[in-house]
């Protein structure tokens, strides 16, 4: 395994209640660069993402964090790898209960022996970063959509992590304070030098913040690369999903008609099978 | 010609109407009428279905819709049922004679591609099959509830070594919302308890002129088991299932998921603080019943029964021994670690939905009433066994 990479998938097998979400999924996460995870909504990316910050346990010998397995990670050793990384996640998942600034500080309550002055210093330089220090004291019900996320970001980035996943950052946010985020991740990784896993279904923002690029659809990888290459790609379904297209479907007027309007159809097989059931 | 053009108002009033004509020996032609909309009163699908039945076979269908002012869904709906009337028949439709925005509405509708997999299919499943998927969907229930018990027991050794990590001020927090804001209802439930044991007591043993025996009774029922019961009840509705919703929601929201992407255990974090609360306050709010529910007994007894509260009072001291008070000590503790494990239990089994944490809450009450009832059962026959 090369030591570039940060973190390394191979042919991971994913299911969601019986169903199989991901298929052999394979590819690596380069050290220091922004990595984005694009595809349609539903195509498996954000259970990708849970395997990845070890939400979904994944089988033995399909992540690999650093040449280690974390498959085989014990309680000890996710524990360490969670203390590396940041997820800001869809909804900014703010403590509700709690105030932005307290929000901030749970992390470093929980992990460090700082004094609360020390603690108070580090959640506004970590509000500063993401323009929210007038917002202190604000409750997450008080803020918008927008801020919530920024402040969600501001707690993923408490404990100075080496990794930093971000799921659908622009998603329910208007497309200039969408803008505004994709910058502030650009900034992060030039200014703090940290690996950075987004995923998205924004093209725009996906091309513009991406250094690598993992397109996927239905569970299945279609393509890994810098965006020139994604761009460049033979690939019909990769090029559909970069036109904006929607899917060419097989048209079937007589089964959508019996779905539609399938009492008949329906009625008739069940009183059949009812009677058998009955005799 | 867009469909906003063709529902003109209906001028006439009054519903649709159908009329069939025969244009050929084998040419069905049906002829649209007035206002076909949902509001209106429409003809049903039986008058097409009897017409194509009765008289010569028919191979197609033809519209007329020249006498049709207004149309919408319904309209587009009961088209739809006669071309699948007529596909199952193999009659031919032309489509010719309806308006265009008809048409091409019926073109979008017909156009939706199936999702595969999407549809859910009606199965019909054996009964062996159903009997062998409950059966292993209660033990897997059963294994979560063992689990959550390990690390709930996980949690608490952490707590005893000093190493359990949440913050001091959830629990001060929730042993306030769980001890004293639980006072007022408590206290009204507890003392109209004992006022019912009170009376119903009053009534036989007054025939025996044994009155003063009410204060035995109602001491001994409210400090044995009553006081523990009611306030196990009371709890498991209003913070069993406050811990359910507060769990569940946070569930929903990614908040369980954030703590743990934080390195936080939510059963250090979450759990650990609720439960110890609960099982703090517990036994005090028992206690606090017990000692409502005599007040309320004593009520009546003076009141009702015209006992000298002093009378009432000593021989309330004589009925109520401290074995009486342990053992209902010992079933609110039960109740406690019950109620919170209930609630907490459901709350982190929640889904990421509304309406998951509404059954989350349901759920929770309706395990630690339940879990209530039946550990009341045991220990009472245990105290039997054991002759306390």
């Amino acid at each position: 395994m090369s030591s570039h990479n940060m973190i390394e998938i191979r042919g991971l097998d994913s299911h969601y209640k019986g169903r199989q979400v991901l298929f052999n999924i394979g590819f690596a996460i380069p050290h220091k660069k922004v990595t984005v995870i694009m595809g349609r909504s539903g195509c498996g990316k954000t259970t990708l993402l849970r395997h990845l910050i070890g939400l979904k346990p994944s089988e033995s010998g399909r992540v690999f964090v650093e040449g280690q397995d974390m498959g085989s990670f014990d309680e000890k050793g996710m524990a360490n790898y969670r203390r590396r990384i940041g997820v800001l996640f869809q909804s900014g998942a703010l403590f509700n209960s709690l105030t932005v600034s307290q929000n901030i500080a749970v992390p470093l309550k929980v992990h460090t022996r700082l004094s609360d002055e020390t603690i108070r210093i580090m959640s506004l330089i970590k509000l500063h970063l993401v323009g929210l220090a007038d917002f202190l004291d604000y409750m997450p019900s008080q803020l918008s959509g927008g801020m919530r996320k920024r402040a969600g970001l501001a707690r993923a980035l408490a404990m100075d992590p080496e990794i930093l996943f971000v799921d659908e950052p622009s998603s329910g946010l208007d497309p200039i304070t969408a803008a505004g985020l994709d910058d502030l991740i650009l900034e992060l990784r030039e200014t703090l030098g940290m690996t950075i896993i987004v995923v998205t279904h924004e093209l725009e923002s996906a091309v513009k913040i991406a250094d690598q690029m993992v397109v996927m659809d239905r569970g299945n990888l279609l393509a890994v690369g810098t965006p020139d290459e994604i761009r460049s790609s033979q690939d019909e379904t990769v090029l559909r999903f970069l036109r904006r297209e929607a899917e060419e479907q097989q048209v079937n007027t007589e089964s959508y008609l019996s779905r539609l309007l399938g009492r008949q159809y329906k009625a008739g097989e069940n009183s059949t099978r009812r009677q058998g059931g009955v005799r | 010609m867009n469909p906003s053009a063709v529902t003109a108002p209906t001028g006439s009033g009054g519903g649709g109407r159908l009329s069939f004509s025969r244009s050929s020996q084998d040419t069905l032609q049906i002829a649209f009428t007035g206002g076909w909309k949902i509001t209106e009163s429409l003809p049903s699908l039986s008058d097409v279905q009897r017409e194509l039945e009765s008289g010569s076979p028919v191979r197609s269908i033809s519209f007329d819709t020249t006498g049709l002012t207004a149309w919408d869904s319904a309209y587009l709906t009961f088209l739809l049922q006669i071309i699948e009337e007529s596909t199952q028949k193999q009659i031919q439709v032309s489509q010719d004679g309806l308006p265009e925005g008809v048409r091409r509405l019926l073109d979008l509708a017909t156009a939706v591609p199936e999702r595969k997999g999407a549809a859910k299919q009606e199965k019909h499943t054996p009964f062996m099959e159903r009997l062998g998927t409950t059966s292993v969907r209660l033990w897997n229930s059963n294994l979560e509830v063992f689990e959550f018990l390990g690390e709930t027991t996980v949690a608490f050794l952490k707590l005893l070594v000093g190493r359990a990590r949440f913050r001091p001020r959830d629990l001060w927090v929730t042993i306030q919302e769980c001890g004293l804001e639980a006072l007022p209802i408590v206290s009204l439930i507890s003392a109209l308890v004992g006022l019912i044991f009170a009376f119903v007591g009053a009534i036989q043993l007054k025939m025996f002129g044994a009155q003063i025996y009410v204060a035995s009774l109602v001491g001994i029922a409210m400090t044995r088991i009553m006081g523990a019961v009611m306030t196990g009840i009371i709890m498991a509705g209003r913070t069993g299932a406050s811990f359910a919703a507060q769990i569940g929601t946070m569930q929903a929201n990614e908040e369980i998921d954030a703590l743990k992407t934080l390195g936080i255990s939510p059963m250090e974090f979450l759990v650990l603080p609720r439960m110890l609360s609960l099982m703090l306050m517990m036994p005090l709010l028992g206690l606090y019943s017990d000692f409502m529910g005599i007040l309320g007994g004593m009520l009546i007894g003076v009141t009702v029964l015209d006992l000298n509260p002093m009378d009432y009072y000593n021989k309330t001291i004589e009925a109520v021994t401290l074995t009486h008070i342990w053992v209902g000590l010992f079933h609110s503790a039960v109740f406690g670690v019950i109620v919170s494990l209930a609630g907490c239990l459901r709350g982190m089994q929640c889904e990421r939905s509304a309406a998951a944490v509404g059954n989350a809450t349901t759920s929770a009450v309706v395990t630690s009433i339940v879990s209530i009832v039946v550990a009341t059962s045991i220990i009472t026959v245990v105290c039997q066994i054991l002759d306390i």
